[in-house]
């Protein structure tokens, strides 16, 4: 069912603004809305907008969240099957837990920052020791420039030089210089030139013709031997400090729920700054408007009446568009999930759960249908639902797989299929006994009669969407746009399939009652579908081809075809993987490779075809069914509440994780 | 001339419709599982959380392969193409095997090749609004109908003649 909301104003002490707010929170039935939609031109002249402050709260959060990523690495892990913390709504602002975080993130933001300091001064070390390590056969330290006669200089030059014809040039223009090759690699010849300061200018002149450069070590002393031990020394003392702080890292990562909390907490505190958007008031006053749902209207009140808080309640106008809650029962609430993938029903159309939790059911457990899995999806769903801390919509979708494991395994049994033919093959080839299981409807020997089925179903199915688009209309009011848009196809289309199955059966009076009620409907649609026509001829022309909507019925009905197909598809499956398994034979070498290749391909098989039979469904739910009626595109009813991602927010106190 | 062609041993063209039912759908399958699976790295690469989404949407133009092998294991075990089977059917059989065999070769090729750009289209679903995936499987589901449908008429037809 949709919730019916109802719209609240209110008006408080401004002194009371956080509690209040918070209080709402808790009690999770309030969908803030602007107090500009609500209305009243005096109320807005009299108020102002309330300033928000978020962004310290913004910056804390992500640092909080830098670090916990910094260091999730760390973390010890929260096993799959381990419960979230819990912790009570009042426990949320604990002052002490809030500076444990803090001094948690200050200590990983220390650690991080020392590293990153280091990383960066071993890179610059590393890269100077590259530089130099060419050099490493020089003799001289690098400080010396020269004698008060002759110059020293460091000289690069391109491989490709010919240094016979330089050497003898160089003789010529500076004869008094010497050039020592101290390295050369592909990239560079390494060249220590000395000479008299006479000729050094002549020498450089040379080599400058040659493509040298010449190589400056500024601020070092020493031979560059010397100067790469000494850097050597220096990148293995950042390494080990390096270890040193990730140790220190892996230290303080490991228990990581202070900072866990401390996102929580303050995005709760976020949250509850942000709706303060929402509000308008004066000096000493606050207004804020909303929407309650009916159902939950008197813990709202309770919660006004403590803060003094002056109220209205009201019904929503007709031009209004109120959030949309749905309520159901435990067996059709889980549907909500495969409703809400596609869009909520508008607030005034109508909730299709309850219908879907009996279709989507029987649907299911067709396309899927084999009782092993059946009862594997059951009983992995109880497990999933019992041991895991799921998000609400998860919760939701894995009860639709749990109850579908039900009628996944009925339809196993009808089908007589058991993980395929699993028991008939091994009793043939291991005991070379021959079982047949009982079974009802045959999908491999006998698919023409589960067809039949299938599209008895989509029939079912389909009509029973146009039904509810009747009850639709008059619960409008609209009685006679239910009689001629859904009674009268209504009548054609079941006239039409009497008239079909009565001929294909040869069964005249059927047969003849519909074809009776065909005609009858198609000559009612002709004069009824164009109404809104002023021009008679021109409302029988478009009522004659409103009858082409038969075309739309027709490929409707075909498309659950799929739903054999899908369940051919898992038997068939099956039957392949324990063929392949038995082909040894019944011997141990059978045994041997029966069951690696019965586990792998059941567990394969029943992936895709779940995977499979979900999607399948659900688009026959989308397109088939709620084609008919469903009315989408509403707003989902979201109450200020403490939205948390790390711990679960209990109402009750609790004991806290220490 | 005519009765050496019709007393001829089919199975030979039993077999060809096989192949093609594996090869062609797996083709598309192959292809389309290939082309989400690139766009499924891009999004993991950004998002390591995203594997699992992402590789619901690189699985499901999968199923063509799947349903193209079926109809080919279906041809091998009843046509007798198993060890220990026998091996002999009129031409007409094997032409009919054959012609069975096609729908789902030929609708699996192509069916999985627009259903996995789909697929890729679908990543970026996963990557903008990772909650919504769903919707991206369903649009890739919209392209896989004809893939069923054609399966289950080969399917039928191939139960029909050899059954």
């Amino acid at each position: 069912m949709i919730e019916r909301m109802e719209k609240l104003s209110v008006f408080g002490m401004r002194g009371d603004r956080e509690s209040l707010l918070r209080e709402l929170m808790r009690v999770k039935c309030v969908h803030m809305r602007p107090v500009e939609e609500h209305g009243g031109e005096e109320l807005l002249a009299l108020t102002e907008p309330d300033t928000v402050e978020t962004y310290a709260l913004e910056q804390r959060l992500s640092r909080y969240a830098a670090a916990i990523s910094a260091a999730g690495p760390y973390a010890a892990k929260r096993g799959m099957f381990e419960k979230k913390p819990r912790v009570g709504f009042d426990s949320l602002e604990d002052r002490a837990m809030l500076e444990r975080a803090e001094e948690l993130c200050v200590r990983i933001e220390r650690v991080n920052e020392e590293a990153a300091g280091l990383r960066a001064a071993r890179g610059r070390n590393a890269f100077s020791q590259a530089t130099l390590r060419p050099w490493a056969g020089s003799p001289l330290p690098l400080e010396v420039e020269g004698t008060r006669t002759t110059a020293v200089s460091y000289c690069l030059l391109p491989p490709a030089t010919d240094l016979e014809a330089l050497t003898e040039r160089r003789i010529e223009e500076a004869p008094y210089s010497t050039l020592q090759i101290v390295s050369m690699d592909e990239a560079q010849i390494y060249l220590l030139a000395v000479c008299h300061k006479s000729n050094e200018e002549a020498l450089w002149e040379l080599l400058k013709a040659n493509g040298a450069t010449r190589a400056i070590f500024s601020g070092l002393s020493g031979t560059p031997s010397e100067n790469i031990a000494r850097l050597t020394r220096e990148i293995e003392a950042a390494d080990e400090t390096l270890k040193r702080l990730d140790g220190e890292l892996k230290e303080t990562g490991r228990d990581l729920y202070p900072l866990q909390y401390g996102v929580d907490a303050i995005t709760v505190r976020l949250g509850r700054e942000r709706a303060g958007a929402y509000l308008r008031g004066t000096q000493s006053v606050i207004c804020f408007a909303g929407w309650v749902p009916t159902a939950n209207k008197a813990q709202a009140i309770e919660v006004l009446e403590r803060y003094g808080c002056c109220y209205e309640f009201a019904d929503p106008d007709d031009d209004e568009e109120p959030p949309v809650l749905l309520k159901n029962g435990p067996v059709a609430n889980p549907y909500e999930a495969v409703t809400a993938m596609y869009s909520l029903p508008a607030y005034r159309g109508i909730d299709p759960n309850p219908v879907m939790s009996i279709t989507y059911f029987i649907i299911f457990g067709m396309m899927l249908g084999d009782a092993g899995f059946g009862l594997i999806l059951f009983f992995g769903g109880l497990y999933m639902l019992k041991k895991m801390d799921l998000g609400e919509g998860a919760v939701k979708l894995v009860k639709v797989i749990t109850m579908c494991g039900i009628s996944t395994t009925i339809w196993g049994v009808l089908y007589g299929s058991y993980f395929g033919d699993v028991i008939p093959r091994l009793a043939s080839v291991f005991f070379g006994k021959t079982v047949t299981m009982p079974v009802v409807f045959d999908p491999i020997g006998d698919a023409m009669t589960l067809m039949i089925l299938c599209l008895g179903i989509g029939v079912v199915h389909l009509w029973l969407g146009l039904i509810i688009k009747g009850f639709m209309l008059v619960k409008r009011g609209k009685v006679l746009d239910a009689l001629f848009d859904v009674g009268f196809w209504l009548l054609f289309e079941a006239g039409l399939l009497m008239w079909l199955v009565g001929t294909i059966l040869a069964l005249g009076s059927l047969g003849q009652i519909g074809m009776y009620m065909a005609m009858a409907g198609a000559v009612l649609l002709i004069l009824t579908q164009a109404r809104d026509r002023k021009n008679p001829i021109a409302r029988i022309i478009f009522g004659i081809g409103s009858l082409y909507d038969i075309s739309g019925f027709m490929s409707d009905v075909l498309s659950y075809s799929r739903i054999l197909a899908l369940g051919l598809a898992t038997g068939v499956i099956a039957q392949v993987f324990n063929i392949i398994g038995t082909l040894p034979g019944g011997n141990i070498f059978g045994a041997i490779l029966f069951v690696p290749v019965f586990l792998i391909g059941s567990g394969l098989n029943l992936g895709i075809n779940t995977l499979g039979s979900y999607v399948h469904t659900a688009r026959l739910h989308y397109v088939e069914f709620f084609g008919k009626f469903y009315e989408d595109g509403g707003r989902p009813f979201s109450p200020l509440m403490a939205q948390t991602k790390y711990i679960v927010v209990t109402n009750n106190k609790e004991e806290q994780k220490s | 001339m005519k009765e050496t062609l019709l007393g001829m041993n089919g199975v030979i063209f039993a077999y060809l419709g096989a192949v093609l039912a594996v090869v062609l759908a797996g083709f598309g399958s192959a292809k389309g599982v290939g082309i989400a699976g690139e766009a499924a790295t891009g999004v993991t690469a950004e998002n390591p959380d995203k594997f699992g989404q992402t590789l619901i949407l690189q699985l499901l133009p999968g199923t063509q392969g799947i349903y193209g092998f079926l109809i080919g294991f279906l041809v091998m075990v009843f046509a007798g193409m198993m060890p220990g089977g026998a091996m002999a059917m009129d031409l007409e059989t094997g032409l009919r095997v054959f012609l069975a065999c096609m729908p789902v070769g030929l609708v699996g090729y192509f069916s999985g090749v627009r259903q996995g750009r789909v697929s890729a289209a679908g990543m970026n679903i996963v990557a903008k609004h990772a909650n919504e995936s769903s919707k991206g499987m369903i649009y890739a589901a919209m392209v896989e109908t004809y893939a069923i449908l054609a399966f289950l008429i080969s399917l039928l037809m191939v139960l029909g003649i050899l059954l």
